[in-house]
């Protein structure tokens, strides 16, 4: 059950397109993004059409992005920046954690920063160390960041337009593994109810799965071959943080059962939040004990060992089928 | 001396690439190549590339047509592997 | 202009010594004297005039209350009540950041957006010199230069990162490190507000004419501790703490004027009667 699509880059690479056709204070940051239009060719033929001032080159130095970009933003202009990669976001994070976040409350709202930073991230492409990392959790904890992670194209484009007038900046994770892929699963077409809401992608009945990111299609590969033994609902979050726990706490009224799965390693990691809060709050709905599907807590391994690390569709099912028995 | 032809694979292309057109055939059915003679130019979503001979041989036969989508582990093309003899 | 630069000199350090006292009492949590670099943010802040937009550390007390900081404004976060206690568009003199040298980034990034919608693109960074040390400093001095952003950074030498002297910190001045991004610099004595205003009057004159960043680097002396949690006389010497005080630049300028006839003791009792004011309508604020 899979359908063409077009691919999340060239997705992307259209909002952006038209993003900065809308708003002339709009302009893109990052390394190699301009003349090669970015590793990914994210950003290709932006710079031809937009010019060097509005796409631009910066230096290989992410605190710089970054911080400069808060300095745009300051100003007036609307940065969107890309990191190259999610395991080179470290030498920012001061600078979104203790700059870009707090912004708004320093200034007593008088700034409101529109600031987003776009990161390629996950696994499955044969990475070199540091080149297949999920490290949104880290930012979800950030009060003042809001964090996404979309899994097609149409959620993209949604997610950015919110994201480029939020007034708060916003992180943006990009699977990876999605940018150039044309066969996608099959989805439920109903929209989510707001930009910020999480998005029921499969309708069913006997269990909930919420996920997140690129290995959303696992668990839709994996609901998909399940059925109709078991009929799964397949939650995506999109955003981390804040957390749309109503639509998850309502699938989970349903269904009765909760598995989430994540790319992320597990310890302290989304899944921990979305379980703790469903035992608090809908301990009386559930009729099986939460179940977590995520990476144990080591560095993401050599390509040669990423096999192991991935969450697969064999894992999901299988972990589904105990769940049910 | 040569062996029979085997068949030789289209290459990963990294970076969850899985696919690419191919633009043209460099070595002609018949061509002995060497070890990283370019065999056919590629495009895929990121960039122009060229495919390469991994050994050298003799190329017998093109498996895939000009202008069509090729997949990371398909057949490309067909080679008789090993260095030709004294003619 | 001499009167001027005395006179918001006189003013900063009764501001400054009115918030130590405030601190002892308890009515604020803490204070970062600026005491001995007056002349330093004084000269400066007049010689690049009102129009450039400050990115100040945490220290430029002088410089907030030149831009129009109130008393009561400058020390709010110092007693625990916001984070900015004063309006940093309107004044162009944005609000201090604690983490060391990030505000180096936003002020050429700032400039850079500026000039990219055609407005007054003149940024002032202010630094201290251990601050110099992270590398957010060297990037944002790259950035700058790579740039041609209008960025004058100034830093406040004042010989100390908390306890650690500047010649365990760094093996060249800093001056001598922005010439190594591409970026003009002057190492100056920062005793004399004159000295300090001309060499920053300089720099702005370049600035608006190359649209390119300088730097220019100001000794100064540490009269008091780090802050006022901060024991100096631990890892200071009584002589070096008492030279830096006799350095004081408030009282030899104050000497150097009166002696030359620009001001007389007429002068002195206006300004301490408005130092007055201000000191008592802090005090009753925060008591």
């Amino acid at each position: 059950m899979s359908t063409a699509s077009v691919p999340l880059a060239e997705s992307i690479n259209t909002t952006l397109a038209d993003l900065l056709d809308q708003d002339p204070a709009l302009l893109l940051l990052g390394e190699d993004i301009g003349r090669l239009g970015g590793v990914f060719r994210v950003t290709r033929g932006l710079r031809d059409r937009f010019g060097a001032d509005r796409v631009r080159d910066s230096l290989l130095a992410e605190s710089t992005i970054v911080g400069q970009a808060v300095g745009l933003a300051m100003s007036g202009l609307v940065p969107v920046c890309e990191i190259q990669f999610d395991g080179f976001t470290y030498p920012a994070v001061n600078q979104l954690v203790t700059q870009a976040a707090r912004i708004g409350d320093r200034w007593n709202g008088q700034v409101s920063p529109n600031l987003v930073v776009r990161i390629p991230s996950g696994g499955g492409v044969r990475g070199v160390e540091h080149h297949s990392e999920s490290n949104e959790a880290l930012f979800a904890r950030v009060p003042g960041l809001s964090v996404a992670c979309p899994s097609t194209g149409e959620d993209a484009d949604q997610i950015l337009r919110y994201a480029v007038r939020l007034g708060s900046p916003v992180v943006m994770y990009e699977p990876i593994r999605l940018y150039w892929r044309r066969n996608t699963p099959v989805r439920d077409a109903r929209p989510a109810k707001s930009p910020t809401a999480a998005r029921v992608v499969r309708r069913g009945t006997d269990l909930t799965i919420v996920t997140y990111g690129a290995v959303t299609h696992e668990v839709l590969q994996a609901a998909h071959a399940l059925a109709p033994a078991v009929d799964v609902e397949v939650v995506d979050l999109r955003w981390v943080a804040p957390l749309d726990m109503d639509t998850v706490m309502e699938s989970v009224a349903g269904t009765g059962r909760l598995l989430i799965v994540h790319e992320g390693t597990k310890d302290v990691g989304i899944g921990s939040e979305i379980a703790a809060f469903v035992a608090e709050h809908g301990f009386g709905v559930l009729r099986a004990p939460v179940r977590r599907l995520a990476p144990a807590r080591r560095a993401y391994p050599p390509a040669d060992f990423e096999k192991d690390y991935l969450i697969g569709v064999q894992q999901i099912t299988d972990e589904v089928q105990v769940m049910t028995e | 001396m040569t062996d029979s032809p085997v068949d030789m694979y289209v290459p990963s292309f990294g970076h969850g690439l899985g696919e690419a057109l191919l633009i043209e055939w460099v070595a002609a059915v018949g061509d002995l190549v060497e070890r990283g003679d370019v065999i056919a130019v590629v495009e895929t979503d990121k960039a122009s590339t060229e495919i390469v001979a991994e050994v050298p041989g003799r190329v017998t036969a093109h498996s895939a047509t000009v202008g069509t989508v090729l997949k990371s582990g398909e057949p490309l093309y067909r080679l008789a592997a090993g260095q030709p003899g004294p003619a | 202009m001499r009167r001027s630069l005395l006179r918001h000199m006189l003013v900063a350090r009764g501001i400054d010594e009115e918030a130590r006292q405030l601190q002892k009492q308890g009515a604020l949590d803490l204070w970062l004297s600026c005491q001995g670099q007056e002349a330093a943010q004084v000269g400066s802040a007049l010689a690049v005039g009102p129009d450039p937009t400050v990115f100040p550390s945490y220290r430029e007390h002088a410089v907030a209350l030149l831009r129009g900081v109130t008393p009561a404004e400058l020390v709010a976060q110092w007693g625990g009540r916001t984070f900015c206690g004063w309006d940093p568009l309107g004044l162009r003199f944005f609000p201090y950041t604690l983490v060391l040298a990030a505000q180096t980034l936003h002020g050429v990034g700032y400039s850079i957006g500026r000039r990219l919608q055609g407005r007054e693109d003149f940024v002032v960074v202010y630094i201290g010199d251990g601050a110099t040390s992270e590398g957010d400093m060297s990037e944002a001095m790259n950035l700058a230069a790579v740039e041609s952003a209008s960025v004058l950074f100034v830093c406040q030498n004042n010989g100390w990162a908390i306890s650690k002297p500047a010649r365990e910190q760094m093996r060249t001045s800093l001056a001598e490190r922005a010439r190594g991004f591409g970026i003009e610099a002057e190492r100056i004595p920062g005793g004399d507000p004159e000295t300090v205003f001309s060499a920053c009057s300089r720099a702005a004159a370049h600035i608006r004419a190359e649209r390119s960043p300088r730097l220019v680097e100001i000794e100064v002396a540490r009269m008091h501790g780090h802050s006022t949690s901060d024991a100096q006389e631990i890892y200071r010497t009584g002589e070096d703490i008492a030279q830096a005080r006799a350095a004081d630049p408030v009282t030899a300028y104050a000497a150097r004027l009166r002696a030359s006839g620009l001001v007389d003791a007429a002068w002195f009792d206006g300004v301490e009667a408005e130092v007055r004011v201000l000191r008592e309508q802090l005090m009753k604020e925060y008591t």
